[in-house]
């Protein structure tokens, strides 16, 4: 009995913790996964969706589709950042350091100035349920299962349609693309748009159980940045789902075992470890093993 | 080549930005240079960064104290009417900040007074910097207490004011299991020291304790251990924008357990931030927040939403901020000179600010501490707040029980519950830590 709630439990944190991590990094996997950019504003982005979220539920709008205005805003402010500052700065990986960190103060400062240090939140809808002695929420098991939709629809965009075929191209060889009659701006205003628009999803999906202020996006940028590079640019999707039931098992497990703190150290540790075995993330491994094992079927394959 | 031209483009652009701040300090300088004519009272807070949210009302305190007392024509000292200039510095929520602006305040603004700094760690690195160059330091909100320095004044709340009177008022209505949760910092340490000393007095038990850094944000697996613990009331000190997603965590998770916290609505006013009925059972007690119900806080609140009629909530650093400079005009006044020595010899004379926001207020010249008014609320499943018990005026003693008698001799360090004979058995076989 006690043990099954332990079971229980355990799974959910885990299940939480990987909602959590994948929300966090979602539209970080498409802007620096894919584009190289070093965003430092992510956090902001997803902030700028927090603060639609709130306005918008306090307008009356309701929760979900608050949320989708909350992609809508922070995809469009996504959108005037990549046309205004972040194009000049592709392929410059400490330029674009330094502008996005910049730029990630001037928004959460800005926004200080604006709205104050605080805004009311959106309450947590849904409640909980009970299992042996325990409650737990919904609404953690719904930012799972979103996280997951995202996932899923990030796949999708990048994989059958057009503009998905046009980006990765874009992403490849930008000058190749060009010459055959890709829009390369466009594709790399909308592809930012839609990392930023990810970034304004997750942050408004966070606005209902979270604090909202000016400096909320601060928590989520380092572990979308860790999230993302232990996963890899080779393949973004394989890449953040094996990063994040990674990193999220060893933090699950050390929280129980031994505490939070221990936890969260934990955590750092093991995507230290997992960057020093494999220095361009877990995606970079698999797309290797699997083209060694491609290969020598290949080779023994009578020709 | 290219990106050695862009590197060196925004080292170039990183050094001219570096230039410009320092043009602008110099400015900065000149312009604030202390003239004969001015008291000057430095203060240094968290304008922006996590902290911003609880320290900004405090600045709005300030104001409003130096607003009356140069309006009322200013302090007589050494032979000029003279009035209080305040300087205002922002500390970022970065305990670094501290020390270098306390320096500023020390060195380039030449202030009489410094107050400065919200957490614990941040109230350190000031404090030690301004006692150092031997100049008045003022902390104004709540402390743990026990900080037993000439040059160090408090006027906020200790838990002699908070923990021991709200415990044993949660131990005799809800029961005697409980759990404590708090920040990993000396502050909240020292709060854990307090919790157990009045588990010890009252009779009641602490089942889990467990400290937590800054920045933890995701609560879920203590939240499931406070349910198998199931406390008759947990006990809180989670500081800053981050910790306190757990109250929110916690509703959603159906976690209702009364809960006591002395940071929670008297910093923050998080009934006011969060959505009901996340803080609702919560229970607080502050030596002063916008609900507390005397003459002379309606009255504060009133003058206060004059001047800033964007103010949310006037919590406990708008009162205490407000207090503190009150105090240090009276002992302008008293002395007759803003000479450091005599000031001081002022403030031990018992200095009282009868219009203190929360009530009465006297400072205990012999321990640089306030004797005040507490008071216990409950958030209400509304976010209003219910005063369920009024937890009287208390004298702070801990220093003179140690045997620290300040006119006589500052020990300049600091004193936690295990160095009060009389409490140091409930501390065997703890490891002592916090310092």
């Amino acid at each position: 009995m006690d043990v099954a709630a332990d079971v229980f439990s355990y799974a959910y944190q885990y299940f939480d913790n990987i909602g959590f991590l994948i929300l966090s990094a979602s539209g970080l996997i498409i802007i620096f996964g894919m584009m190289g950019v070093i965003n430092m504003a992510h956090g902001e982005l997803m902030m700028i969706g927090a603060y639609i979220t709130a306005f918008s539920y306090h307008a009356g709008v309701p929760a979900p589709l608050a949320i989708i205005f909350a992609g809508i805003g922070a995809g469009l402010a996504g959108m005037v950042l990549e046309r205004l500052v972040i194009r000049h700065f592709y392929k410059q990986l400490l330029s674009s350091l330094v502008v996005t960190w910049g730029l990630s103060l001037m928004i959460s400062q800005g926004f200080l100035l604006i709205f104050g240090p605080t805004i009311l939140n959106v309450p947590t809808p849904f409640g909980n349920f009970p299992v042996a002695e325990q409650t737990f929420g919904i609404y953690r098991l719904v930012l799972f299962g979103g996280a997951l939709a995202i996932v899923a629809g990030v796949w999708a965009v990048f994989t059958f349609t057009k503009f998905g075929t046009h980006a990765r191209a874009t992403m490849e060889d930008p000058d190749m693309a060009d010459a055959l009659g890709v829009n390369t701006r466009n594709i790399y205003v909308l592809t930012f748009g839609i990392g930023a628009a990810m970034g304004g999803v997750a942050g408004g999906m966070f606005a209902l159980t979270a604090t909202i202020s000016p400096f909320f996006g601060i928590n989520y940028t380092p572990l979308a940045f860790i999230t993302v590079v232990v996963g890899g640019g080779a393949n973004v999707i394989t890449g953040l789902l094996s990063s994040v039931m990674a990193l999220a098992s060893v933090q699950t497990a050390v929280n129980n075992l031994v505490n939070v703190y221990v936890g969260y150290i934990a955590m750092m540790g093991a995507a230290f470890f997992i960057l020093l075995l494999l220095p361009r993330g877990i995606s970079e491994y698999l797309e290797r093993r699997k083209i060694r094992t491609e290969r020598k079927v290949s080779r023994s394959a009578p020709a | 080549m290219r990106r050695k031209l862009t590197l060196g483009k925004a080292v170039g652009a990183a050094l001219a930005a570096i230039g410009m701040v320092a043009l602008a300090g110099l400015a900065n300088n000149s312009a604030q240079a202390a003239t004969d004519e001015e008291i000057i009272l430095c203060t240094i807070d968290d304008l922006s960064g996590d902290f911003s949210i609880m320290a900004t009302p405090k600045t709005y305190g300030y104001q409003l104290a130096v607003k009356e007392v140069n309006e009322a024509g200013g302090i007589m000292v050494d032979g000029a009417q003279k009035i209080i200039k305040l300087i205002t510095y922002d500390g970022q929520s970065q305990v670094k900040r501290y020390q270098e602006l306390a320096q500023k305040c020390i060195f380039d603004d030449e202030a009489d007074v410094v107050m400065a700094a919200y957490t614990g760690a941040e109230r350190e690195a000031a404090r030690r910097e301004v006692v150092r160059n031997e100049v008045i330091y003022w902390h104004n909100n709540q402390g743990e207490g026990g900080i037993a320095d000439r040059y160090s004044f408090f006027s906020g709340p200790t838990p002699e004011q908070q923990v021991l009177p709200a415990l044993k008022w949660m131990i005799e209505n809800y029961g005697t299991r409980m759990i404590y949760i708090g920040a990993d910092y000396n502050f909240c340490r020292a709060i854990g020291m307090w919790t157990r000393t009045a588990a010890n007095l009252y009779g009641g038990t602490i089942e889990y304790e467990e400290y937590f850094p800054f920045g933890v944000s995701q609560w879920q697996a203590t939240i499931d251990r406070i349910q198998k613990v199931a406390p008759d009331f947990q006990v809180h000190c989670l500081v800053g924008a981050e910790h306190v997603q757990f109250y929110p965590q916690a509703q959603s998770a159906g976690l209702s357990t009364p809960t006591w916290s002395n940071v929670t609505i008297a910093d923050g006013y998080e009934h006011k931030r969060f959505a009901p009925p996340s803080l609702a059972n919560m229970h607080v007690s502050p030596g002063y927040i916008e609900d507390v119900p005397h003459e002379n806080s309606v009255e504060f609140v009133r003058k206060l939403r004059e001047m800033f009629p964007d103010m949310l909530y006037a919590n406990e650093h708008a009162g205490f901020g407000y207090v503190a400079v009150k105090a240090m005009a009276n002992a302008w006044a008293k002395a007759g000179t803003t000479d450091t020595d005599a000031v001081i010899d002022a403030l031990q004379s018992d200095i009282e600010v009868p219009e203190a926001p929360g009530g009465p207020w006297k400072l205990h010249g012999d321990q640089h501490h306030g004797a005040m008014h507490s008071y216990l609320f409950k958030v209400n499943d509304d976010h209003s707040l219910t005063l369920i018990a009024d937890l009287g005026y208390t004298e702070p003693t801990f220093l003179s029980d140690i045997g620290v008698n300040m006119r006589e001799k500052a020990p300049g360090r600091q004193y936690l519950p295990p160095d009060n004979p009389a409490w140091a058995p409930f501390f065997e076989g703890q490891e002592r830590v916090g310092q």
